[in-house]
C-alpha cells in the first residue's frame, strides 16, 4: 500500500507530534532552527534586563580594579571572628544534615505509595514537597523571623531542606523495589518493621546514603550563606565585609569557606564509600 | 485424634465478579510427603496456595490449618501462623543485595524482635542451625557472598533454605522449578523432597512439568478453570485424565 | 579462616574489622559533634518552645494574601527573574562546554591541563551563588546584571563536571573508528562523542535550569536583581500579606519550571 493510499485511509505511516516534527527537521535543519530561537531569545532577555556593552565594558574595567582590591587576602584582622563563626556554620551543617536525615527515612518510607495507604502517602508527599519548594534562603528568612537570630533558625532551615530534597528521592527509590522480595519476607510471618528491615531498606540503603552524604555537602555550602538572612554562620560576616567594603577580608573569608567546602566534599565521600 | 494438616473447604476468589479464579475448591491433606498439583496456566493452581499463607485473600471459604481457620486471622495470630508455613517461589525472591547466610537467617524473622534484625543478632542457636543448613544445602562457601552472585539453582536453593529456617510444619512451592533448566529442576526436587521428608514436613507443590510431578510426587491434585478434576496417586495420571485437565491431545506424547 | 577438612567457614562477619572501624569512626565523631554543637550553639529553650506559636503568628500575619500585590510590580520581577536563570543558564553552556571537555579523562592526556580545568570547576562550585552575586553587584553596580553573571559562574562548575563525567563514560568505539579514518578533531566530537553525551547534556542543562529559577528568586536580596529585591522590601515593611503572595508566585513560577522540564524532556530524548 503507498503512502497516498494510507494517508487516504487515515493511517500515517508514522507517529506525528511536535517532537516528532522538530526531529524530522533533522540534526540539520532542525538544530539550526533551534539555534537560531536561542541566539533570538538571548537578544532579547538581555535587552529586557537592559544590558548594553557600555555597561558590561565598564563593568569589566570596574573588575579589574576590584580584583586588585581584594587581594591581598586578610587573615589576621577579625581572625578569632572568621574562626569562630566558621566552626558555627560547620556545626549548623552537621546538626541540620543529622536532624534532617533522621527525619526524611520515615517520611521517605510513609511517602512510598507501595507501602502505604493513601491518606499516609498524599499529605507526607505534600510536607515533602512544600520543603523543597522555597530556596533554603527563603526559608532561612521565615525562621528567622519565626523563632529570632541565630544559628537555631538555620539549623531549621537546613533540616527542613534536607527532608524535602532526601525525603522526595528517597520515596521514588522506594517506589522503584522489587515487591517479591518483600512477599517472600511476609510470607515467613515477620512483623511490619521486620518486613521493612530486611525487605525494603536493603533494597534502598546504597541510594539513602548517597542521598544523605549529598545533602550533607549541600548543607556545608548553604551555611555558609544562611547568616546573610541572620541565621547564623560565616555569612553574616561576609556580607558585613562586604557592605564596609573591606574586601581584603572578604577574600580571606572566600577562600576559608572554599577550603571548608573541599575538605565537606572529600569527607562525604569517604562517608559514602564506607556506608554504601 | 489430631487435626488434619490443611483442611480447604469451598475456597473461592474471584478478583473481579465474573470471573472466578478459584470455585469452591475443597481437599484435604493430612499426610507427609509431596502433593503436586498440576494444569493449565490460569487453572487457579498459584492462586490456591496463596490463599493458604494469605498472601491472597480469599473471597470465601475456610482454610483450616490443624484446626486453625487461617481465613479469619489478622495481625499477630495471622503472623504466627505464617511461621509455621514455609514458601518457596518461582523467582526465588531472594533478598539480592543480602548475604546468603541472611536470606536465610530471615526465615527467623517470625520470632526476632526488630532490634535483633537490625543489627543482625540473631540467637546463637538459630546461626548455628542456619550454618548447618546451608551445609546441608551444599552452599558451605558461599555464605557470605551476595544472594544475586550465585546461580538460578544455588538461590533456588537459599530459598528451600530459607522456607525450612521457619521449622515450618508445611512447605508450600509455587513453581519452584519453572525458572531452572531440566536438570536443576530434578537437583531442586530432590533436595525439596528429601529434606521435608527427613522433618516430616508435607509439601504442597504447583508445577506445570507433569512428568517431573509424577516422578516426585505422592498425590496428584489436577486443576482446571478453578476446579479440582483429579486427586489421586501419580499413576493414576492416565491420558484421557490429562487431556481432562489440559485440553486437547497434541501436547502429549 | 578455612580449616583444612571441612573448608568452610562457620563465622559470619557482616563486615571486614576495617569497615566495623571505619563505621564506628563516623557514628563516634557524630554523636561528638551534635553533642558539642548542641552546646556551643546558643539554644534558647524559650525560644525552641516558643516555635510553633511563633510559625502560627506568622502564618495569621500572612492571611488573607494579599493578591493586589502581585498587580504591581511583582509579576513583572518574577519575569525578570526567569531571564536571568534562563539567560544565565544560557551563558553557562558557552563556557562549561570547554572546561567540561578540558577535564574529560578519554580527551585530554595532560593531567595539568586537567588538573587545571577541574581546579576552576570545584572553585566555581564552592563559591555559593549569592555569594557571587554579592562579588558582581561589587562589580557592576547593583541589578540584573550582577544577577545574571553570578547565575553563570555558578553554575559553570555544575554544568561542567556532570558534562565532563558524561563524555568521559562515552562508549570509546564510535570515537576510535572517527580517529582511523583520519577525521578532523570537530568532526570526531560531533560524530563520535556528541551523540553518546546528547541526552545527557539536555538533561544537565534542563536540571541546572530548574535550580537556577530557585536561585535566581533569592539574588534581589543582596541586589542582584530579581523578585528577592520586592521580597526584600516587603519582609522589611513587615507587609506579610504581601510576602505571602510573592511567596506563592515564587513558589507557582517554580513548580511550573519542573513541569516544564520533565515535558521538555520528554519531549526530546
Amino acid at each position: 500500500m503507498d503512502a497516498l493510499t494510507r494517508r487516504a485511509l487515515g493511517e500515517m505511516p508514522f507517529p506525528s507530534g511536535w517532537g516528532d516534527r522538530l526531529r524530522w527537521l533533522g540534526e540539520r535543519q532542525g538544530g539550526r532552527v533551534a539555534a537560531i530561537l536561542v541566539v533570538g531569545y538571548a537578544v532579547y532577555a538581555s535587552l529586557a534586563l537592559g544590558f548594553t556593552p557600555a555597561r558590561f565594558w565598564a563593568g569589566l574595567t570596574h573588575g579589574g580594579v576590584f580584583l586588585r582590591r581584594l587581594f591581598p587576602p586578610d587573615f589576621a584582622t577579625r581572625w578569632s571572628d572568621i574562626q569562630y563563626d566558621m566552626l558555627e556554620s560547620v556545626e549548623i551543617a552537621i546538626l541540620a544534615s543529622v536532624l534532617g536525615i533522621a527525619v526524611s527515612l520515615p517520611m521517605g518510607l510513609l511517602g512510598a505509595r507501595n507501602l502505604m495507604p493513601a491518606w499516609i502517602t498524599w499529605p507526607v508527599r505534600g510536607i515533602v514537597s512544600v520543603c523543597r519548594s522555597f530556596h533554603p534562603v527563603i526559608v532561612g528568612i521565615v525562621f528567622v523571623k519565626a523563632i529570632g537570630f541565630g544559628p537555631l533558625a538555620g539549623v531549621l532551615t537546613l533540616a527542613v531542606a534536607s527532608v524535602g530534597f532526601i525525603g522526595k528521592l528517597f520515596t521514588e527509590a522506594v517506589e522503584e523495589i522489587s515487591l517479591k522480595q518483600v512477599e517472600a519476607v511476609r510470607a515467613t510471618g515477620a512483623s511490619f518493621s521486620n518486613v521493612l528491615i530486611f525487605g525494603v531498606l536493603p533494597q534502598v540503603s546504597a541510594r539513602f546514603v548517597g542521598f544523605s552524604t549529598y545533602q550533607l555537602d549541600s548543607n556545608l555550602r548553604n551555611s555558609t550563606i544562611l547568616g546573610i538572612v541572620g541565621a547564623g554562620g560565616i555569612g553574616g560576616t561576609l556580607f558585613a565585609a562586604f557592605q564596609r567594603f573591606d574586601y581584603n577580608i572578604v577574600c580571606a573569608i572566600v577562600i576559608v569557606i572554599v577550603g571548608l567546602i573541599m575538605v565537606g566534599e572529600v569527607v562525604s565521600e569517604q562517608i559514602r564509600k564506607l556506608f554504601q | 485424634m489430631s487435626p488434619v494438616t490443611l483442611d480447604i473447604r469451598d475456597l473461592s476468589k474471584a478478583y473481579t465478579r465474573h470471573e472466578p479464579v478459584l470455585r469452591g475448591v475443597t481437599v484435604a491433606l493430612d499426610s507427609e510427603g509431596v502433593t503436586a498439583v498440576i494444569g493449565p496456566s490460569g487453572a487457579g493452581k498459584s492462586t490456591l496456595l496463596r490463599c493458604v499463607n494469605r498472601l491472597v485473600e480469599p473471597s470465601s471459604g475456610r482454610i483450616l490449618f490443624k484446626g486453625v481457620d487461617l481465613t479469619g486471622l489478622h495481625g499477630r495470630p495471622l503472623r504466627e501462623a505464617r511461621r509455621r508455613i514455609g514458601m518457596v517461589f518461582q523467582e526465588f525472591n531472594l533478598v539480592e543485595r543480602l548475604s546468603v547466610i541472611e536470606n536465610l537467617l530471615s526465615g527467623r524473622l517470625g520470632y526476632v524482635p526488630a532490634w535483633r534484625a537490625w543489627l543482625r543478632k540473631f540467637p546463637e542457636p538459630d546461626i548455628r542451625r542456619a550454618f548447618d543448613l546451608l551445609e546441608r544445602l551444599g552452599l558451605g562457601e558461599f555464605a557470605g557472598k551476595r544472594a544475586d552472585a550465585l546461580s538460578g539453582g544455588q538461590r533456588q536453593r537459599v530459598g528451600i533454605g530459607r522456607a525450612l529456617m521457619q521449622e515450618p510444619e508445611l512447605l508450600l512451592a509455587d513453581e519452584p522449578t519453572s525458572s531452572l533448566d531440566p536438570k536443576t529442576s530434578v537437583e531442586i526436587m530432590e533436595t525439596m523432597a528429601e529434606l521435608a521428608r527427613e522433618r516430616h514436613i508435607p509439601v504442597i507443590v504447583n508445577m506445570h512439568d507433569v512428568a517431573l510431578a509424577q516422578r516426585f510426587a505422592d498425590r496428584m491434585i489436577g486443576m482446571t478453570d478453578g476446579r479440582i478434576v483429579f486427586d489421586g496417586a501419580p499413576d493414576r495420571l492416565t491420558n484421557e485424565v490429562l487431556a481432562a485437565i489440559y485440553g486437547g491431545e497434541a501436547w502429549m506424547r | 579462616m578455612n580449616q583444612v577438612g571441612t573448608g568452610i567457614t562457620r563465622e559470619w562477619r557482616r563486615f571486614t574489622p576495617r569497615e566495623r572501624a571505619g563505621r564506628s569512626a563516623v557514628y563516634v565523631a557524630t554523636v561528638l559533634a551534635v553533642v558539642v554543637s548542641i552546646r556551643s550553639i546558643e539554644i534558647i529553650p524559650e525560644f525552641l518552645r516558643d516555635t510553633p506559636d511563633q510559625i502560627a503568628d506568622l502564618f495569621v500575619r500572612m492571611w488573607p494574601v494579599d493578591w493586589g500585590f502581585l498587580v504591581g510590580a511583582a509579576v513583572g520581577t518574577m519575569i525578570e527573574t526567569i531571564h536571568i536563570a534562563t539567560l544565565g543558564t544560557l551563558t553557562t553552556l558557552v563556557l562549561a562546554l570547554p572546561l567540561g571537555v578540558l577535564a574529560a579523562r578519554n580527551i585530554v592526556t595532560n593531567p595539568a591541563v586537567r588538573f587545571g580545568a577541574k581546579l576552576l570547576l570545584v572553585a566555581s562550585r564552592s563559591v555559593n551563588s549569592l555569594v557571587w552575586a554579592l562579588f558582581f553587584v561589587a562589580v557592576f553596580g547593583p541589578g540584573a546584571l550582577a544577577g545574571t553573571v553570578a547565575i553563570t559562574f555558578r553554575s559553570i562548575g555544575f554544568v561542567g563536571k556532570l558534562l565532563g563525567e558524561a563524555l568521559e563514560e562515552a562508549a570509546p568505539g564510535p570515537v576510535e573508528a572517527m580517529l582511523a579514518v583520519g577525521a578532523p578533531w570537530p568532526s570526531v566530537f560531533l560524530k563520535g562523542y556528541w551523540p553518546q553525551v546528547k541526552p545527557a547534556f539536555y538533561s544537565i542543562l534542563l536540571l541546572r535550569w530548574d535550580i537556577n529559577v530557585r536561585e535566581s528568586s533569592v539574588l534581589g536580596l543582596v541586589g542582584a536583581g530579581g523578585i528577592g529585591l520586592v521580597l526584600d522590601s516587603a519582609i522589611n515593611v513587615f507587609q506579610w500579606r504581601a510576602v505571602a503572595a510573592v511567596l506563592v508566585l515564587i513558589l507557582a513560577v517554580v513548580l511550573l519550571a519542573e513541569v516544564a522540564v520533565t515535558w521538555l524532556r520528554k519531549r526530546i530524548m
